[in-house]
């Protein structure tokens, strides 16, 4: 390596011409990389793109245990922050609803089909903020989404997405939950904490305590640093081979038997952090659900 | 520059790049992913068959431009030619591996920084032909996915008592194997074996030890 | 708009006039403002004309918060001051994610100049000044022209052209302007090419979505993390190589160990956060 980048220095300077032709001919091939790699992007790009629907898609059936026939609809929430008052746009597959923060109904536009149908996040933003109009474009932003599983025509369950303030970095989770606000399962979709301690947030024994936790039950949860019961443990380790209902039957009592979340050994900080995120959660997801409702 | 010289059969190419010249732990060239990456087979694995395509095609388009260019802009040019086959790469992994892509995304892009490929290009490339410059870019690159899945292997199985994603041991050994530390004394660690086989089979050692920086 | 910021995990300390009634004040987390905070309680602070919010929620001082009040004019932006940002992000990539014992980047260049201390604080300056310019330079090219035009795929090789440019460009001037100087930093300027740090940190930027502070301190931070890696390293291996180390260690596999000690003690600041 030494004796390449020695050639290089060892050099005369080149004359004026020289570095023309040199600069002309590095132009040429870059024009010729881009072309390349332009090509390149837009071909692998949509498959990038549908990878990445694709996995959330597999995640959220999994957790909400949907049919092969159940569909999934995403719901956008968009804030406006122009004018005297703040206002909330929601963009849903019939509905796209501006709504001041009471609840009251400023505007709702039907929402045409490809939009619908469209699994791009970058078209459906374009398209709202096509739709309301905002004299600074810093003004309408995107805030959240969540997601809705339907059996036919009724919601078999909600998935919520979150971040939360780890040890390191954000954490972003996927909450899953039915309609009386009671939690089926959690996913940690991305995370930056520490392989063997923070990381750990993703293996079945932290992240499935959450399971089963009525909004009740985690209003008032808290952490514990004390030791996983070996028998809880084992029944944690079940949910994802089982679906969320049979494992709730099936461990029914151990649930009020370990009311707190057993920090991961190491890792008070990130076991706190995501439980805080998924009170956050599923509190402002209450919130919400109240003003969104009547709209999906 | 412009004359092909023989190049040396294949065997003695792809042994060179596994042992004597191996990129990682006897040249001791583009060492960043080997300790980043190596935190488990399957990260190390990806990231080796990455750096092998990348190495094979570079070599292969430094020899096919060889004449073309002139000498003076030989080097910016080689690295605009890795830079088309990094970024080219990190779009396919980017859309087809994406859950490996995640872990192992920021050392794809840097595998243009790479001083073996650029080395390789300049000391092989430049002077043989396209055929031998593929196998010696497969030789070069068959040792860099080697070391990264030994020491994947390694730091994998001690750290988190699997292989492969599949667990073998029902505990985790040594935590500290799989953090930024235990990559390092791993790979001194195998550079150390890589030695003490060249001892035994009666090599003499080069006073600096197993490294090409004086 | 006045200031105001979070003291503790559920206290903010806010300078100007507040009703006293709780209920008429909003306090909405920027990301999530759709949603009010409870206010527990509004009280006079110790300082004049300032009061203190106790909230029920946990506060974050990395968060962002909006306050505004039923009856007053005036709004109050709460959040982490640029400068507290940029040190944090500094010390960040110089510490806590140092690029060498944490990122593990810039290996090659680091086990090669890191023999003795006149080498390794000649390339830690030298690197940091053109990790400086280069990461700046490439912010902004990212902003202004490969984000915009849906470039993003082009972000490599621009990179790399702006680092091989730099370097050029350093060493023509230096050559010129100081002779001696170039003949002492020369070598080091050539090496910064292939140093994976160099090309790092515009990447992490752009990834990232950096603000002009941010990446300015990851830049920064990331010579001046390198920088003292090379120093504490040149300083063990000085020693190291006067001692007596078995054949087979010598030369790189002992470095690669020592460097293994080094991360483990700089693990030390994992976790580490400022203000």
């Amino acid at each position: 390596m030494t004796c390449v980048s020695g050639k290089v220095v060892n050099q005369a300077p080149p004359s004026a011409r020289e570095m023309m032709v040199i600069a002309a001919g590095l132009a040429v091939v870059c024009l010729f990389a881009a072309i390349i790699l332009g090509s390149l992007y837009f071909v692998t790009q949509p498959a990038k793109e549908h990878n990445l629907h694709a996995r959330e898609e597999t995640m959220i059936r999994g957790l909400l245990g949907l049919s092969a026939q159940a569909r999934i609809q995403e719901v956008r929430r968009y804030l406006k922050s122009e004018g005297k008052e703040l206002q909330v746009i929601y963009l849903t597959n019939k509905k796209l609803a501006q709504l001041e923060l009471d609840g009251k109904e400023v505007s709702a536009v039907a929402v045409p089909d490809d939009v619908a149908a469209t699994s791009s996040a970058e078209l459906k933003d374009e398209w709202v903020k096509k739709q309301i109009k905002v004299g600074n474009p810093e003004h309408l932003k995107y805030a959240g989404r969540f997601f809705i599983g339907m059996e036919g025509t009724q919601p078999a369950g909600y998935v919520v997405e979150g971040v939360t303030l780890g040890f390191k970095n954000w954490v972003r989770f996927f909450m899953a939950i039915d309609s009386t606000y009671t939690i089926q399962g959690v996913e940690i979709i991305e995370h930056e904490e520490d392989p063997g301690l923070g990381a750990e947030i993703v293996q079945r024994y932290f992240k499935n305590q959450f399971a089963g936790r009525s909004l009740a039950d985690i209003e008032k949860i808290s952490v514990t640093k004390d030791p996983l019961p070996a028998e809880w443990q084992a029944a944690l380790e079940q949910l994802g081979d089982m679906p969320f209902r049979p494992w709730a039957e099936k461990y029914r009592e151990m649930l009020p038997k370990n009311p707190n979340i057993h920090a991961i050994t190491g890792s008070t900080i990130s076991s706190v952090a995501v439980t805080t995120g998924i009170k956050t959660a599923l509190a402002n997801f209450r919130k919400r659900m109240n003003i969104v409702g009547s709209y999906l | 520059m412009s004359a092909n010289r023989p190049p040396p059969p294949i065997s003695t190419m792809l042994m060179r790049g596994l042992f004597e010249e191996n990129p990682i732990f006897r040249l001791a060239l583009s060492l960043c992913p080997a300790v980043a990456v190596t935190t488990s087979v399957k990260n190390g694995l990806m990231l080796g068959c990455a750096v092998l395509v990348v190495q094979v095609l570079s070599s292969m388009s430094g020899s096919l431009v060889k004449h073309v260019i002139n000498p003076k802009i030989r080097i910016p040019v080689f690295t605009l030619i890795i830079a088309i086959w990094v970024s080219a790469m990190d779009m396919i992994l980017a859309a087809y591996f994406a859950d490996i892509y995640q872990q192992v995304g920021l050392y794809v892009k840097l595998i243009v920084a790479f001083a073996i490929i650029i080395s390789r290009m300049e000391l092989f490339s430049m002077k043989h032909s396209v055929v031998p410059s593929f196998w010696d870019g497969l030789g070069m690159g068959l040792g860099f996915l080697v070391g990264l899945v030994l020491a994947g292997a390694f730091r994998e199985l001690l750290g988190n008592g699997s292989i492969f994603g599949i667990a073998v041991l029902p505990f985790k050994p040594l935590l500290l194997v799989v953090l930024p530390a235990g990559g390092f004394f791993t790979i001194g660690l195998i550079m150390a074996l890589f030695n003490w086989v060249d001892v035994k089979r009666g090599h003499k050692l080069p006073s600096g030890g197993g490294g090409a920086h004086g | 708009m006045a200031d105001a910021k979070v003291v503790s995990p559920h206290e903010i300390l806010v300078d100007g006039a507040l009703p006293a009634d709780a209920t008429a004040i909003r306090l909405v987390r920027s990301a999530d403002a759709d949603i009010p905070l409870a206010v527990v309680s509004v009280k006079p602070a110790a300082q004049a004309n300032s009061f203190v919010l106790t909230t029920a929620e946990t506060l974050n001082k990395q968060d962002h918060y909006q306050l505004t009040a039923k009856g007053v004019d005036q709004a109050w932006e709460i959040a982490p001051s640029p400068l507290t940002m940029v040190i944090s992000v500094i010390i960040g990539s110089a510490l806590i994610n140092n690029f060498v014992f944490t990122r593990y980047l810039g290996l090659c260049v680091f086990f090669g100049v890191s023999r003795n201390k006149d080498t390794a604080i000649g390339m830690g300056v030298t690197f940091t000044i053109v990790g400086l310019l280069s990461g700046m330079i490439a912010w902004a090219l990212n902003t202004i022209a490969l984000e915009p035009l849906k470039l993003e795929f082009m972000q490599i090789i621009a990179f790399i052209g702006i680092v091989a440019c730099l370097v050029q460009a350093t060493d023509l001037i230096l050559k010129k302007v100081n002779p001696i100087l170039h003949k002492k930093f020369g070598i080091y300027l050539v090496l910064i090419t292939t140093n994976c740090i160099i090309l790092a940190v515009p990447l992490l930027n752009a990834t990232n979505g950096a603000t002009f502070l941010q990446a300015f301190g990851l830049a920064l931070g990331a010579g001046l993390g390198f920088a003292i890696a090379l120093f504490l390293m040149s300083c063990a291996i000085e020693k190291v190589n006067m001692a007596p180390v078995p054949a087979i260690f010598r030369g790189l596999p002992i470095a690669f160990i020592i460097a293994g000690l080094f991360a483990l003690s700089f693990l030390g600041f994992s976790g580490l956060k400022v203000a």
